[in-house]
Formats: C-alpha cells, structure tokens, sequence
C-alpha cells in the first residue's frame, strides 16, 4: 500500500489468514449480493478456524446495497466496531486490506472480513448498478468500462494487432461460466 | 438566495444551445479546465473563467462500440486546441477510419426530446473545410 512515509503502518503487521469464495456464476435463484457476501465470509472463516464471534472489523463493497456495511452486520448478527464500506471501483479491496490492515494496528479491531458480492451475472448488467448519468460522457454511449479501457489502451498501443500480440487471451482460474467471446452488451450506462 | 446562481453544467449547456463549445480558464493555474466544475483540480481556485473554444482538435484516443442491434459506434477522446482534453464521436466518416492524431472540428449535436445539445466532431480536410 502506498502512503505516506510516517504513516506509522508496519509492513507484516497483520496477515491474511482465512479466504474463500462465494459460488460463483450463475448461483441459485433469489440469492442476494447480502447472501453472497455472508456466504464467503462463513467459509473464510472455516478455513481459517474461526467464528462470526470472532469478527469485529467488517469491510465490503458491492452497488447493489445502499447501506451494506449495515446490512451485512444485521444479516450475520455481529456489531463490528469497525466498518468500512470504500467503493474506488476494482482496486476497493486493495484499499481495504490496507484499511483492514491501520485498523488492526491502531486496536480499532481484532478480527476484520473484507467481503464482496455480486448477482449481476444472475439478473443482468441493467439491474446490478443504479445507472449513472454523465453529462459530458453519457451522449456518446459508452460501454462502461470497456469503453474507457479501450480509450486508454488506445491512447498507448496505436494497432488492435500489436493489442493481441501484447495480451494473450485471458483466462480466469476459476470462471465464472461466461463465454470471453460474448458479444458486447446492448446499452451503455 | 445561493451565492453561485448558475451551475457550471447549466452555463456549459446554454453555451451549446448558442453553438459554442465552452470551457474554463483557470488563471490561477494558467491552463483550461474541462469538464466544467466549481474549483480548478490544477490549482483549488474557484476563480474560474468561461472561455468558447475555436472548436478544432486532434483524436487522442478513439474506438469504436458495437450494440447488440445496430452499427457500430464511434467513442473518441478530442484534445482541443486550448489545451483541454473531452470525450466526443467523430462523424461524418466510418467509425473505424478515425485515427488518433486526426484533426477535427466541432459541431453541435442539436437537442432532440429530452436529450440536451452535445458536442460532436467532424473530420477537418487538408484544405481546412469540415469534410461533409
């Protein structure tokens, strides 16, 4: 984590020491992004040996849930005293290792989960983020991130060649059932 | 009554509705300021001065989306000539032929429904006239 100097952190401070995954995919029919999030955090725990009483840090990040640091507390029956719900997009959770990681050493927590959950594979990109409107991107339709990706690797390899040259094609360890050669979605948001 | 009585956004938009590209000029940091805001990002200033763009620039960046149903469309990022950088489509030509460092020219993209003005770009001919 980058930071300034005299942050007072220590480097191997804290270690990971329990992880899991929720299912994956298209999971079975009326789970919640709540449901997914408790699910990887049950099984967290069992791999490492320790119980929801343990827990007293919770850290998440999902669009589907307006308040769901709260959410997540309720639904696991634990009041953490320590809750962070950071969104910066895909690095969210590289922040909240770190955040896990301040809050551990300054003894605001004993025990922190980070969680994430999503059900947008289930019910569809539409209905898995509030749809933002930027008035100075939203007229030209871009799909998002794609879109921006796309601009930004533009800007740097000028040939679709030289892109498929530079990035094999990508391969997830655990998949998430989805076809990589699916065509591009409908609609930008 | 509030101190600032037109938003950044609203003064942007009635630019556009007269045919202009507007930015912001930050004497402060002495650089233009786009998309239009409150405080200059360079330098904090809430001094920040509307100017009207001449309208030309250069594709920096560009690619091109496809729908489920339909064509393909353009998505290209346009520096413009004074010194700011904003996203747009360049028309007029096939998607696929717009090429970074194209010099472009801006037009608006008129209102239509409940969508407001845009801007939009055309390719600029050698000879200086926007390619129609």
């Amino acid at each position: 984590m980058s930071g300034p100097d005299n942050s007072g952190l220590r480097r191997g401070g804290a270690a990971i020491v329990g992880a899991a995954e929720s299912d994956l995919g298209q999971v079975a029919d009326g789970f919640n992004v709540i449901d997914l999030m408790a699910q990887g955090i049950t099984r967290a725990l069992d791999d490492c040996g320790l119980c929801l009483k343990d827990v007293d840090g919770l850290i998440c990040a999902t669009t589907q849930s307006r308040t769901s640091g709260l959410n997540l507390s309720e639904y696991l029956g634990i009041s953490p005293a320590f809750i962070d719900t950071t969104i910066i997009g895909g690095s969210s959770f590289m922040f909240h290792v770190g955040h896990a990681l301040a809050a551990l050493q300054l003894g605001l927590c004993n025990v922190a989960v980070i969680a994430y959950g999503s059900t947008q594979r289930s019910i569809g990109r539409q209905n898995a983020s509030v749809r933002e409107i930027n008035p100075y991107e939203t007229p030209y339709r871009p799909f998002l991130p794609s879109s921006a990706y796309a601009l930004a690797a533009r800007a740097i390899c000028t040939s679709s060649a030289r892109l498929a040259n530079r990035w094999p094609r990508s391969r997830s360890p655990r998949g998430n059932g989805r076809s990589k050669t699916r065509p591009p979605g409908r609609k930008s948001r | 009554m509030p101190e600032v009585e037109q938003s950044p956004l609203a003064v942007y938009q009635a630019h556009l509705d007269k045919g202009e590209l507007a930015y912001q000029w930050s004497a402060a940091a002495g650089r233009a300021v786009f998309y239009p805001r409150v405080v200059c990002p360079y330098s904090g200033s809430t001094a920040l001065e509307w100017r009207v763009a001449s309208g030309l620039g250069t594709v920096y960046a560009t690619t091109v989306t496809y729908p489920f149903q339909g064509d393909g469309y353009n998505i290209a990022l346009i520096d413009c000539d004074e010194g700011f950088r904003l996203m747009g489509r360049v028309e007029d030509i096939d998607p696929m032929a717009v090429k970074i460092g194209m010099r472009v020219k801006f037009r608006v993209h008129a209102a239509e429904g409940d969508e407001p003005a845009y801007p939009v770009f055309i390719p600029i001919t050698p000879a200086g006239e926007g390619a129609r």
